[in-house]
């Protein structure tokens, strides 16, 4: 194969590779990469086939003169927020045009840059963990390319023209590379300097995260929920500490809804309170309280403004300089999140409310607005609630939904003019928030302050991480009455229809290790920041101090700050034992005997066999050693005789070694265990006179002196 | 490689001896060149952080922490692949200077994990390297590469360089290994130097028709008074009852005196140097040439000579004395033949070369 071919090959291999994970980043549409491939396809067969006519310079010209208005068309079509596509686009179609015209050396280095870029882009729109493995087959497709270039190269300065019969194998050598080069470049990531916020480029190279979760929105429509309530994909994952309420009664409140429209809620308004801003030592105050326990929340990008706090909320800690809370004392965010979102939530022993107090006198109060209210259901209301206090009617409101209406999501996707309505009067099933809407309306209708809420309710625990998982599927509608001064929560959706969290089995367990695998990835790899780097230094001096302390024998390596202060006192007298350094010295001198044994057992196990040839062979090694100069080409026999004249005590055991060797290795004789005794034997008895011998040299060249 | 020569001072040696010649036969990396394609490679790494620290994508971060560490794992290839190597070499019998003379190797490898690749060979500048592309763990090479020495002389061979571009051509790296050989450079041959034939003299081994002292016979007269009586025709002297004397024939001469001059006056430049060089070079080629002729040729110099003498063995001795020849300053005393019947070649810088005198 000519150099030229092979080049070629390469090249064409390489350029199948780098652009596959484009389509699943929605950098490119499956059209465009199918094109693609298909025309390096035809490449590769022209290449393969031994064609030798490539396209001129002209005809590339004139290809770029044609790219021109569609380049145009195409960044007219993809808008701003989607730049980069249209350069992906230019990029591909650059190097196909140029791996058909690959005449010259630097066309080739041209390609390969050009191969370079598109993989950058590739890596750079990549959010998913299995972007690794891509990492891994181009790293070892590029080591195995630039390796033979180096060797074509090479052989090309030699004169030569055609691959000589000699094959290169490093397979071997470009597997242990590649892994080698992913394992050195994992801490290297970590040290590498981080000046900014991590950027994480989202679904159709917007940076703007996934598509924004339904249920959270400004306006809600009343299949929002319904329809996600089978995703599993993870909306947030939460670490309880102290006193909190058990995973399958956790409810977090997402968004409140006070504005009904006939098939739509709207959001609550901003609440009296106005823009939060935090303490600096407390953090964010939702409900004045005492503290009982904790929540650590990671905030998956769901694409909402509105930040899930549990009912229990009292403070928030997070990371940014502004809060709004609505009227409903749900949390918003200024703008949604784009990356995983870290805050933690100091709990209260019970729920609260940190919703606006209405005024019930306020004909405009927006939780008691009338719009959706009808006759009929006026007095659906009045003979449901019948008569006591607010708490009690609204009781039995949420009991008579819960018991005589059915959950079903079947109604998903369909609605009437009046939907709540037809639930109620017709239907007589749904899923949560028909029953939310349709509670809160009958509240209203008794005069009751009413509003809709969103949120998660269960979380499930998992084998792989060390808190709970909520997900897409665990979102929830319930309602807040204002009752008895206070406001309150209900749930009229009947129990079989709230999200269940307790399902176990296989595919339980694999989907949590996969959600566990992706959540690292998000907060190890794509959100690692400067801060994760400084608390990353900080956990190896902590460990590296502990483990030194340890070896000193002073404390346990996984002992806490808190136990360490919680040591009784020193008695008057009784001075602290000094710092051992024996545990360091006897791990020390443990690694030494350690690397010992190993190295003695390598040696032992590489240990030649005993032979006659062997005994030969070290007597031709010990020889010099006493004065006797061994050529090379010394033949056996006579080697024996001259040193035998030499060393006249032991030429007898000299000749019969010889002896020995000549006939294990020329007369195909194998030596029993007895003669290798002997032999043994006799080398025994020459190294001593060899080293007497030597001995008496090195005496007499001293008195010579 | 040649560290001990002398088994018996190997078996003397002392450990501080031992260390010593084990630091001087221990290969010694010979520095480290970037190629184009690394240059590249930065530039792209380098960007690359650019743009990560720039736009905070821990993806890039990645592709540069992977193009770091790949740097490190290829520098760490390319050294390993340089080491553990035996080099043995067998030099020609005769080398001349500005000629490639070809030095069969073998290479073996030593190493017991990774075997080595893309091996450059080579003696110094100016001769061909040698590409040794593979070579297995426990594996042996053999081949010959050129060497190219400029000057005539005793010179060393101290190191053999091996270069490599492995494993991704962005660095070429290079080690020597200590040879410590000797190398005695004999002259530049010319083609085609020679001393015209027909200038010669009267001694040698040819028969010229004259009346002389050589063994062919040439005529039988009366014995005169003064001629040698062991040349007295007894057979025909009794035949004829007087004595008869058997005169031979004189013979062609052989023979070639080069009377190279090597005085050179104090303080002469370089381009007396040149000429001298020259002028040796001349007087090799001359002897080889008259030598293959079956001529018989002596080297007289002012500081020393070789005697008459043919074959093999005195092209031998020539070239040695004259690769070793060095100038003295200059002298009025002119060289003297050893035998002044012999062709003459005089050479040197005060007299114009090739100048062949013809005896009286």
């Amino acid at each position: 194969m000519s150099f030229a071919r092979e080049k070629r090959l390469l090249l064409g291999l390489l350029a199948l590779l780098v652009p596959l994970p484009l389509p699943l980043n929605d950098a490119v549409s499956w059209g465009v990469l199918l094109l693609f491939e298909m025309a390096v396809a035809l490449y590769l067969h022209r290449v393969w086939r031994g064609h030798d006519r490539w396209l001129p310079n002209w005809a590339l010209n004139l290809m770029g003169l044609v790219y021109l208005p569609l380049l145009a068309l195409d960044i007219l079509a993809s808008g701003r927020a989607q730049a980069l596509r249209p350069v992906l686009h230019l990029a591909l179609y650059g190097l196909v045009a140029k791996l058909f015209s690959l005449r010259r050396e630097r066309d080739k280095w041209q390609v390969t840059i050009g191969l370079f870029v598109v993989f950058l882009a590739a890596m750079a729109t990549s959010v998913h963990p299995a972007v690794l493995l891509y990492l891994a087959a181009f790293l070892a497709a590029a080591l195995w390319t630039l390796v033979r270039f180096a060797y074509l190269h090479l052989l090309a300065s030699f004169g030569q023209r055609e691959l000589p019969g000699v094959k290169l194998p490093v397979a071997r050598l470009l597997a242990v590379s590649t892994v080698a080069t992913l394992v050195l470049a994992a801490p290297l990531f970590a040290l590498l300097p981080r000046v900014r916020s991590p950027f994480v480029v989202g679904p159709g190279l917007t940076g703007q995260g996934r598509e924004p979760m339904a249920g959270f929105s400004d306006e809600m429509g009343l299949d929002g929920i319904g329809r996600i309530r089978g995703n599993r994909e993870v909306a947030l994952r939460v670490e309880l500490s102290g006193v909190h309420p058990p995973p399958a009664r956790l409810r977090l409140k997402a968004a409140t809804y006070e504005g009904f429209e006939g098939r739509s809620w709207r959001r609550a308004g901003r609440s009296a309170r106005g823009t939060l801003h935090p303490d600096p030592l407390t953090g964010y105050e939702l409900v004045a309280g005492a503290e009982a326990g904790a929540a650590r929340i990671d905030l998956e990008p769901i694409g909402a403004i509105g930040l899930p706090v549990p009912v229990e909320g009292l403070r928030l800690e997070l990371d940014t300089p502004v809060l709004d809370l609505d009227a409903g004392g749900a949390v918003r965010l200024r703008s949604a999140p784009t990356r995983l979102l870290r805050y933690r939530v100091a709990l209260g022993a019970m729920p609260v409310s940190g919703a606006d107090r209405p005024d019930l006198d306020d004909p405009e109060e927006p939780a008691l607005d009338p719009l959706g209210l009808d006759d009929e259901l006026r007095a659906l209301a009045r003979e449901w609630a019948g008569e006591g206090s607010a708490r009690d009617r609204a009781v039995r409101i949420e009991q008579r939904l819960r018991t005589e209406y059915a959950y079903s999501s079947e109604f998903v996707g369909r609605g009437g003019a009046d939907p709540i309505h037809d639930f109620l009067f017709r239907t007589r099933a749904g899923h949560c928030e028909y029953f939310a809407s349709a509670m809160v309306l009958l509240l209203r209708a008794e005069g009751i302050p009413a509003r809709l809420v969103t949120g998660f309710l269960g979380a499930e625990t998992s084998s792989w991480e060390k808190g709970l998982i909520v997900r897409q599927g665990n979102a929830h509608a319930w309602v807040e009455g204002y009752v008895e001064g206070g406001w309150e929560t209900f749930d009229p959706t009947p129990p079989v229809g709230w999200p269940d969290s307790s399902a176990q089995g296989m595919g339980i367990w694999l989907r949590q290790a996969y959600d566990s695998l992706i959540h690292r990835w998000d907060r190890f790899v794509l959100s690692f920041d400067f801060y994760d780097q400084v608390r990353l230094y900080a956990d190896l001096a902590g460990y590296w101090s502990r483990l030194l302390a340890q070896l000193r024998g002073e404390q346990g390596l996984f002992a806490s700050p808190a136990a360490e202060a919680q040591e009784a006192p020193q008695e008057p007298g009784n001075a602290p034992p000094a710092t051992s350094y024996r545990p360091l010295l006897a791990l020390l001198w443990s690694l030494l005997l350690a690397t010992g044994a190993a190295l003695a057992w390598r040696s032992w196990r590489r240990r030649p066999v005993w032979s006659a040839t062997r005994a030969y062979r070290l007597l031709r090694q010990r020889l010099p050693a006493a004065g006797f100069a061994v050529r090379d080409s010394l033949p056996p026999l006579a080697l024996a005789t001259r040193a035998g004249r030499a060393c006249p005590e032991v030429r007898g055991e000299i000749e019969r070694l010889v002896r020995r060797y000549l006939e294990e290795a020329f007369a195909g004789r194998e030596s029993g265990p007895e003669q290798l005794a002997a032999a043994r034997a006799e080398l025994a008895v020459i190294e001593r006179a060899l080293r007497r011998r030597r001995r008496a040299r090195r005496r007499e060249t001293r008195r010579a002196r | 490689m040649g560290r001990w020569a002398d088994p018996e001072r190997q078996a003397r040696a002392g450990v501080g001896e031992r260390l010593r010649a084990w630091y001087r036969a221990r290969p010694v990396p010979e520095g480290i060149r970037i190629t184009r394609v690394g240059l590249w490679y930065l530039l792209f790494a380098l960007l690359v952080a650019a743009a990560a620290v720039n736009t905070g994508n821990n993806a890039l971060y990645m592709v540069v922490a992977v193009m770091l560490a790949l740097l490190v794992v290829s520098g760490f290839v390319s050294k390993t692949n340089l080491t553990r190597l035996a080099l043995e070499v067998s030099l020609p019998a005769e080398i001349y200077a500005r000629r490639p003379a070809g030095v069969a190797f073998t290479l073996r490898h030593h190493g017991r994990r990774l075997p080595r690749w893309l091996l450059v060979l080579h003696f110094g500048p100016g001769g061909r390297p040698r590409l040794v592309p593979y070579l297995p763990v426990k594996g042996t090479a053999r081949g010959v590469s050129e060497l190219l020495v400029a000057r005539r002389g005793r010179h060393r061979l101290e190191h053999a360089h091996f270069t490599s571009l492995f494993p991704l051509g962005l660095f070429r790296k290079g080690m020597r290994y200590p040879l410590g050989r000797e190398l005695l450079v004999y002259p530049e041959l010319f083609a085609g130097a020679g001393v015209d034939l027909e200038r010669g003299g009267l001694a040698g081994e040819e028969s010229s028709r004259r009346a002389g002292w050589g063994h062919e016979l040439h005529a039988l007269r009366a014995f005169r008074a003064g001629d040698d009586p062991r040349w007295i025709h007894w057979r025909k002297s009794a035949r004829t009852g007087e004595l008869i004397f058997t005169e031979r024939e004189a013979e062609e001469t052989l023979r070639l005196s080069i009377l190279l001059d090597n005085a050179l006056a104090t303080g002469a430049g370089e381009e007396l140097a040149e000429r001298f060089e020259r002028l040796v070079s001349e007087a090799a080629s001359a002897a080889v040439n008259h030598l293959e002729r079956g001529f018989e040729v002596e080297l007289v110099t002012r500081t020393t000579g070789v005697p008459f003498g043919g074959g093999n063995r005195q092209r031998i001795a020539i070239l040695e004395t004259l690769a070793l020849l060095d100038t003295v300053p200059h002298r009025r005393r002119a060289l003297t033949p050893g035998d002044p019947r012999a062709k003459q070649l005089r050479l040197g810088l005060a007299a114009p070369a090739a100048a062949a005198e013809v005896p009286a």
